[in-house]
């Protein structure tokens, strides 16, 4: 019966031939495990579009509804917390994912000719994914999500010239409130989807189309004697043609593909079940005690910017954010060196080395920056001198200072100023201020005399 | 006209069969070219390009002003010509003189209501910035609601105070009052300020932002936000 249905099916569609050429096309040698990372990508979105669409039925986008009907779904609907947690950690893990196909794209050269069109739409889908991202954070609209908002658009105002624009066109009047949420809600569900499909569409059409890059060989392939007198294309023609020759059918990388995509669904599915989905207080724009943090595949650039300073600071980042998209957009223009094996490309490959341990360390960072000062316990100091340690967090010192690895990174770092300054150097900082520091005229003797009795112990 | 071997097909098949042998038989009675010329292909689309072009255009511009959403209308005359003016939702409205275009952290909700009782000025302790939350009518899009909005409150003599705005000038953190060090902090990367608001360290590029206020028979009103640097 039901193969009577495929045959009457196909001899009105006619598919089957077409499908099994899809998967018996040959792709090059070496087209193995590194490749997994843009189908496993695929395999996210569709995940994300369908516990998304689920989502819809019970979320409600309104500033005095949305916190209630989350809370909703993880208490009172069947696998609510589960499709939630499904949602959102495959969020973190398709960040992770679309990074390492990047990576290998990069490394193996595979933007260059003929596949610079695939490039830029795989920059525009990165791009894409980290609106999602951005505007996906606030739905839940409990205190991350409020402040993480707050900040991230203020970041977005503070742009020279077109900053107070682009705060009105984020926030959709001059405050966060419901016209926000209403319009990150209609960017998540609507416009980027309807971006993502079409940019999507367009990147697997160009991956079809010119196939899978061959991954690069240190020393190219020998096109024959006459090879030299061929044009670009005719010289990439028959290199691919060599490449596919050897190399094996497509359908065996699809298996690689298949078990990719278990491992990370079976992986999400634990850190849905084991992790959940945390929801924190509902958002308070009155609280002065809550401490704003991005999740954490901005907290590079929430950490980035500990290092700009200046009143020249919103130019910085403005140009920053922008250099990043325009050199992400142009890379195969003009980085177009026939060469793509990595190891006959240094510089790029520093580059790439140099981008992500950039990244990773400034995660790194910005997941274990400081909290406000008085709310952090004290850094371990001896009984001698524990009063001025507590005096140092009181006062408020670890807001720009760092000892032994806690504390802010606006001030020197004070680990060890014992053995570079001497106490009268110290005291006279204190209290006159100095640089950036300002005076703390309004410390009692007793006060200043603790705090100097702790400083001058760090050696 | 066709030629012989047209005059003997008798059934559609056969005639159908020569003209697909023959390039210059068209079957059109002139014998002009057929429908595939590039030149009217070419023509065909850049019509179609053409009319897309239109609709996009027509339909864009509003749509992209629509994304904009009501702040838009007050900056520009030609909308201002176009449209009616805002209508409150059911009287009221906002405050004449609330200048919001051009602050990186606006702080609260547009506020409908200009002055609003901060408390007695008396009660407030001299020079120490204490946390007040006041309930202020706001407007957001459709919701008309009375909100609570957290101030720094802070008296300066007899009768003067000052209200400020709890969120950092540089990205919009909330501050928090550390009593024992007299500074406000932020918690995100480290800007300090002093009891009345002026930085003393870290990368905030303004004071924190004050609303104005008055007193009147000792009790501390508080309006709008007063723009930056005033």
């Amino acid at each position: 019966m039901g193969r009577r249905i495929v045959r009457w099916l196909d001899e009105r569609l006619d598919v089957i031939a077409l499908s099994h050429a899809f998967l018996d096309r040959r792709v090059p040698q070496g087209i193995g495990w590194f490749h997994v990372f843009g189908s496993g990508t695929m395999f996210l979105l569709v995940l994300q579009f369908t516990t998304g669409i689920f989502l819809t039925i019970y979320y409600s986008p309104a500033a005095d509804h949305a916190y209630q009907s989350i809370q909703f779904i993880d208490r009172s609907v069947p696998f609510g917390e589960f499709v939630r947690g499904i949602h959102r950690w495959s969020a973190s893990v398709l960040v992770v994912v679309i990074g390492l196909h990047m990576l290998r794209v990069f490394l193996y050269g595979a933007y260059k000719y003929p596949r610079e069109a695939t490039w830029v739409t795989g920059a525009v889908l990165l791009m894409t994914v980290l609106a999602f991202a951005f505007t996906g954070y606030l739905l839940p609209y409990d205190q991350k999500a409020y402040w993480a908002t707050v900040v991230g658009t203020d970041i977005a105002g503070a742009a020279p010239l077109v900053g107070a624009w682009m705060l009105e066109l984020v926030r959709g009047g001059t405050a966060i409130g419901t016209l926000t949420l209403q319009r990150f809600y209609a960017f998540h569900i609507w416009l980027l989807p309807a971006a993502l499909v079409v940019f999507t569409a367009a990147h697997l059409f160009m991956v079809i189309r010119q196939g899978i890059a061959a991954p690069p060989r240190r020393h190219p392939l020998d096109l024959g004697t006459a090879a030299a007198e061929l044009s670009r294309r005719e010289r990439y023609e028959r290199e691919y043609a060599m490449e596919k020759q050897l190399g094996h059918p497509f359908y065996l990388a699809v298996l690689k593909d298949a078990v990719f995509a278990l491992a990370l669904f079976l992986g999400i599915v634990g850190l849905a079940l084991f992790a959940g989905s945390p929801l924190e207080a509902p958002a308070d724009p009155n609280s002065t005690t809550f401490v704003p943090r991005p999740d954490w595949y901005f907290l590079n650039f929430f950490q980035l910017l500990w290092y700009i300073k200046g009143s020249w600071e919103p130019f910085w980042i403005f140009l920053i954010v922008t250099g990043i998209v325009v050199v992400l957009l142009i890379l195969p223009f003009y980085d177009r060196h026939p060469q793509r094996h990595p190891a006959s490309r240094p510089l790029a490959t520093l580059c790439a080395a140099v981008a992500v341990v950039a990244v990773l360390g400034l995660t790194y960072l910005g997941a274990r920056s400081t909290a406000p000062p008085g709310t952090a316990g004290a850094a371990p100091a001896a009984a001698a001198v524990r009063a001025g340690a507590e005096q140092f967090q009181a006062q408020g010192c670890a807001a720009c200072h760092t000892i032994a690895g806690a504390g802010g990174a606006v001030g020197p770092n004070l680990s060890h100023i014992g053995g570079a300054r001497t106490r009268a150097q110290l005291r006279d900082t204190i209290t006159k201020g100095k640089g950036g520091m300002p005076a703390f005229s309004t410390l009692a003797p007793t006060q200043v005399n603790v705090l100097l009795d702790y400083l001058v112990s760090l050696k | 006209m066709g030629g012989s071997a047209v005059a003997e097909a008798h059934t559609d098949y056969e005639r159908m069969a020569h003209m697909a042998s023959d390039p210059r038989a068209t079957g059109r009675p002139d014998g002009s070219s057929g429908p595939e010329t590039p030149t009217r292909r070419q023509a065909v689309i850049r019509l179609l390009g053409a009319i897309s072009g239109l609709i996009g255009a027509v339909l864009g511009v509003p749509l992209a002003l629509f994304v904009f959403g009501p702040t838009v209308r007050g900056k520009s005359r030609w909308l201002a010509s176009v449209m009616p003016p805002d209508a409150p939702l059911g009287g009221g409205g906002a405050p004449d003189g609330v200048q919001w275009l051009g602050r990186a952290t606006p702080p609260t909700l547009r506020a409908r209501d200009p002055w609003v009782p901060v408390g007695e000025v008396k009660a407030l302790p001299a020079g120490v910035p204490t946390l007040v939350t006041v309930r202020m009518p706001v407007e957001d899009g459709w919701v008309r609601d009375v909100e609570p909005v957290a101030v720094y409150a802070r008296r300066d003599g007899a009768d003067q105070a000052a209200v400020l705005d709890i969120h950092c000038t540089h990205l919009g953190c909330p501050v928090s009052w550390n009593r024992a060090a007299g500074r406000f902090f932020c918690p995100c990367h480290g800007g300090v300020y002093d009891s009345a608001g002026r930085v003393v360290a870290g990368p905030p590029p303004r004071r924190l932002d004050r609303y104005a206020v008055k007193v009147e028979n000792g009790t501390l009103y508080m309006g709008a936000l007063l723009p930056p640097d005033s």
